[in-house]
C-alpha cells in the first residue's frame, strides 16, 4: 500500500505475552489511527489498554513481549526498527502522557531539563535555544510564571500542573502522534476538564493523531472522532464514537453504557459491571465476555459462544462488532 | 533545612560528649586501678610499691573527685591534648594523627576503586538482568567476598612485588606503597558496593519517571546518566560512609601484613602494651570522626535529593 494512503499508525494481529502467564494480554489487536484524528481506547481495568499504549513505544515493563503483529507508523515497521532509530521515533514522531503525571517526573531533576530533552534530541537546539523554547512550551500548555515553574521539581507541582508540565515534554519534540494514558483519572475533577481541553486545543493546533485511553464515555462523547472498546486484550467493538455511542452493538460497550448512564460515580469513573474480567483473557476458547452475558442466553447462543469465539464484523459504516449475537440479528435481518 | 542542620549539629554534640564519658571511664572499668596499670605498664614485672602508687595518684591528680577528673580532662581533649603514651612517652594526639591520616589515605583510596568500578559495573548489570555482564558480576562478587585478605595480602605482595616486582613489598614510603595495599583492601567493599548498586539501579530503572524519559527518546544510556544515576546515588552515598566509617580504625591484617603505620597497628600496639591513654584518644578520636563522616553522608543525601531539601520527604 501507498505511505501515502495508509493511515499513520497501522497495529495488525498485536500479541503481547508476559513470561509465566499462561495467556497473552494483548491478543490479535488490530487497530488504525489516520493523522489529526482522535481515537478513543476504552476498557475495563487490566483489558490491556496500558499494554497496547506502550507497545506502540517499545517501552513494555520488563519481561513484557510483542510476540506477533506489526504496527506500522508512517509506513515503518515499528517493531524492526534499529534502536537508535526508534529512539528517534520516541519524543520526536509519537509522544506520550501518562496517568500519574508526578511520578512520571524525575524527582531529582528540574521541569525544565526534562521538557528540553526532546528539544535537544529531536530539534538539535543548543542549550541555551531550547530553554528559550521551555518557556515557550510551558506558557503555551497554560502555565502561569514559567520562568520560575521551570526550575522546580516535580514534588513543587500538583497534579494538574504535572500534566501540564509533561504536556509540554511531550509537545516540546513536535510529534505526529500523541498516546494519552487516562491523562485525568488521577486529577481532581476541576482539573479534569482543563487537561482534556488543553489536550484537544494543542491537538487541534498541531493536528495531532491522538490515541486518547480513557474510562470515561463522557470524554469520549466530546472528544474522539472513534472508539475502540476493549476486552480481555481484544476489540470487541470499535466504530465512529457517535454510532458506537448511540446505538452500541456488543453487550460488553451496552453494559458499559448502562452502568456511566444510570449510576453516576462521583469519581468519574465506571461502575462495574457484575462478574470480573480479570481472569476473561485465561478462557482457551469461546467468546472471552460469555461467563458475565446475559444476551447469549437471550439468543439461544450459549454453547456457540462457549465454543467459538466471534470474529470482528463491520456493517455498514464502518462499525465493527465482536459477537454471535449481533451477526445472527443482522443475519436475520438481511 | 537550618532547623534540620541545627538539631543535627545537637544531637552530633550530645554523642561526642557521651563518648568521651565513655572514653573517660575506660581505665576505670578495664582492670580496676588505673594508677597501678601506669605504673605496672612502666616497671612491668616488678611489684608495684605502694607509696609510689599513691604518690603518682596525688601526682596525675587522680585523688579529686571523678567529675572534676573528667572535665579537667574533656577541657585537654578539647584543646587538642590527650595526653601521652605509657609506651612511646609521646603526644598521643600526634601519634593518632599520623596514624589516622594514613588510615584515611589507605581507606578512601581503596574505597575510590571500589567504587569507581562498582558502581558502573552494578548500573551495567543492572541494565540486563541475567546478561552475560550481571552473570559474571554476579560471580566476581561471589569470589571477592569469599577470599579472605590473610590470603589476598601474600598473593599480591609475591606476584607483584616478588616476581613482577612492579610495587614494593611493604612499608610507607611512597605512593607506589599505597597500590598493593589499597587494591586488596578494595575487594571486599568493591563486591558489596557493586551488588547495592545493582539492586539500587534495578529498583530505579523500575521507576515510572525512567519510562517516561524513554518516551522522549532517551537512549537507555542516556536516560541511566541522567535520570538514573543521581536517584540511585543515595543508598550508595550511605554505603559509602559506613564502609569509610568502618576503615577508619584501620586493617589489622593489611597494616601488619604491609608494614603500614596506621590506626589498626597502632591500636593493636596499644592494646598489647595496655597503653590507655593511646586507647582512650584513639576511641574518641575513631568515632568522632565516624560521627562527622555520617553527618557529611545525612547533608550529602539532602543535597542530592529536592524533596527532602524542600521539607517534602515521605
Ligand atoms: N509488569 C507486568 N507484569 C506482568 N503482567 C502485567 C504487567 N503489567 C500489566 N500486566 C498484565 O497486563 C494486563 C493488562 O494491563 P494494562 O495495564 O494494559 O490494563 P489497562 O487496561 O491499562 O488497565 P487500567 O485501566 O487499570 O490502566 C493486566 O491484566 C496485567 O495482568
Ligand atoms: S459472542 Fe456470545 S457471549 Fe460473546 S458477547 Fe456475544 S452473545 Fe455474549
Ligand atoms: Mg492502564
Amino acid at each position: 500500500m501507498n505511505k501515502r494512503d495508509e493511515p499513520l499508525l497501522v497495529i495488525e494481529d498485536l500479541k503481547v505475552a508476559f513470561p509465566g502467564q499462561s495467556a497473552p494480554v494483548i491478543d490479535g489487536l488490530s487497530l488504525t489511527l489516520d493523522r489529526g484524528e482522535v481515537l478513543a481506547l476504552v476498557g475495563e481495568s487490566g483489558s490491556g489498554k496500558s499494554m497496547t499504549a506502550l507497545s506502540l513505544m517499545r517501552l513494555l515493563p520488563s519481561g513484557g513481549a510483542i510476540t506477533g503483529g506489526r504496527i506500522r507508523f508512517d509506513g515503518e515497521d515499528v517493531l524492526s526498527l534499529p534502536d537508535r532509530q526508534m529512539n528517534r521515533l520516541r519524543g520526536g514522531r509519537m509522544a506520550m502522557l501518562f496517568q500519574q503525571p508526578q511520578a512520571m517526573l524525575d524527582p531529582t531533576s528540574r521541569v525544565s531539563a526534562q521538557i528540553a530533552e526532546p528539544l535537544r534530541l529531536h530539534r538539535g537546539l543548543g542549550r541555551r535555544a531550547a530553554m528559550g523554547r521551555v518557556l515557550d512550551l510551558l506558557r503555551d500548555v497554560g502555565i502561569p510564571d514559567p520562568a520560575v515553574r521551570a526550575r522546580c521539581f516535580s514534588h513543587e507541582l500538583s497534579g494538574g500542573m504535572a500534566q501540564r508540565v509533561m504536556m509540554a515534554a511531550a509537545l516540546s519534540g513536535d510529534p505526529d502522534m500523541l498516546i494519552a494514558d487516562e491523562p485525568t483519572t488521577a486529577l481532581d475533577v476541576t482539573v479534569q476538564a482543563q487537561i482534556l481541553r488543553l489536550i484537544d486545543e494543542e491537538r487541534r493546533k498541531r493536528n495531532l493523531a491522538t490515541l486518547l485511553i480513557t474510562h470515561d464515555l463522557a470524554v469520549v462523547a466530546a472528544l474522539a472522532d472513534r472508539v475502540a472498546v476493549m476486552y480481555a486484550g481484544r476489540i470487541v467493538e470499535e466504530g465512529p464514537a457517535k454510532a458506537v455511542l448511540e446505538s452500541p452493538q456488543h453487550p460488553y460497550t451496552q453494559a458499559l453504557m448502562r452502568c456511566s448512564l444510570l449510576v453516576p460515580d462521583p469519581h468519574g469513573q465506571l461502575l462495574s459491571i457484575p462478574g470480573s474480567g480479570t481472569h476473561a483473557r485465561e478462557l482457551t476458547c469461546g467468546c472471552r465476555f460469555h461467563p458475565r452475558c446475559s444476551a447469549a442466553s437471550q439468543h439461544g447462543l450459549v454453547s456457540r459462544c462457549m465454543r467459538s469465539e466471534p470474529a470482528l464484523k463491520p456493517d455498514a459504516d464502518g462499525h465493527v462488532t465482536r459477537c454471535w449475537a449481533v451477526e445472527t440479528e443482522k443475519e436475520t435481518a438481511a | 533545612m537550618l532547623a534540620r542542620l541545627l538539631q543535627r549539629l545537637l544531637i552530633l554534640g550530645l554523642m561526642l560528649l557521651g563518648v568521651s564519658l565513655i572514653a573517660f571511664l575506660v581505665p576505670f572499668v578495664s582492670g580496676g586501678d588505673p594508677v597501678r596499670t601506669i605504673l605496672m605498664s612502666r616497671v612491668r614485672d616488678l611489684a608495684v610499691d605502694p607509696a609510689a602508687v599513691e604518690a603518682m595518684r596525688v601526682h596525675l591528680g587522680l585523688d579529686r573527685p571523678l567529675p572534676v577528673q573528667y572535665g579537667t580532662w574533656l577541657w585537654q581533649a578539647l584543646q587538642g591534648d590527650l595526653g601521652y603514651s605509657f609506651t612511646s612517652g609521646r603526644p598521643v594526639a600526634s601519634e593518632i594523627g599520623r596514624a589516622l591520616g594514613v588510615s584515611v589515605t589507605l581507606a578512601l583510596t581503596a574505597l575510590g576503586i571500589a567504587a569507581a568500578v562498582a558502581i558502573p559495573l552494578g548500573t551495567l548489570a543492572a541494565t540486563r538482568p541475567g546478561g552475560t555482564v550481571d552473570s559474571a558480576t554476579t560471580l566476581m562478587i561471589q569470589t571477592f567476598v569469599a577470599t579472605p585478605e590473610y590470603w589476598l595480602a601474600p598473593m599480591g605482595i609475591l606476584v607483584f612485588a616478588l616476581y613482577l616486582g612492579w610495587l614494593p613489598s611493604a612499608g610507607w614510603t611512597s605512593w607506589s606503597s599505597l597500590v598493593l595495599p589499597a587494591m586488596v583492601l578494595s575487594l571486599r567493599p568493591m563486591a558489596y558496593f557493586t551488588q547495592v548498586t545493582r539492586a539500587t539501579m534495578m529498583d530505579v530503572l523500575q521507576a515510572p519517571y525512567i519510562t517516561a524519559a524513554r518516551s522522549r527518546g532517551l537512549s537507555m544510556r542516556q536516560t541511566v546518566m541522567r535520570h538514573g544515576l543521581r536517584n540511585g546515588s543515595l543508598p550508595v552515598v550511605t554505603f559509602f560512609a559506613l564502609w569509610l566509617a568502618g576503615l577508619l580504625g584501620g586493617s589489622v591484617v593489611i597494616e601488619v601484613i604491609f608494614a603500614i603505620p596506621g590506626m589498626g597497628r597502632l591500636l593493636y600496639e596499644a592494646v598489647v602494651n595496655r597503653d590507655v591513654p593511646m586507647l582512650q584518644g584513639g576511641f574518641v578520636s575513631i568515632v568522632a570522626l565516624s560521627i562527622l563522616i555520617n553527618t557529611i553522608a545525612d547533608i550529602l543525601y539532602v543535597a542530592l535529593n529536592p524533596a527532602v531539601r524542600s521539607g517534602h520527604a515521605h
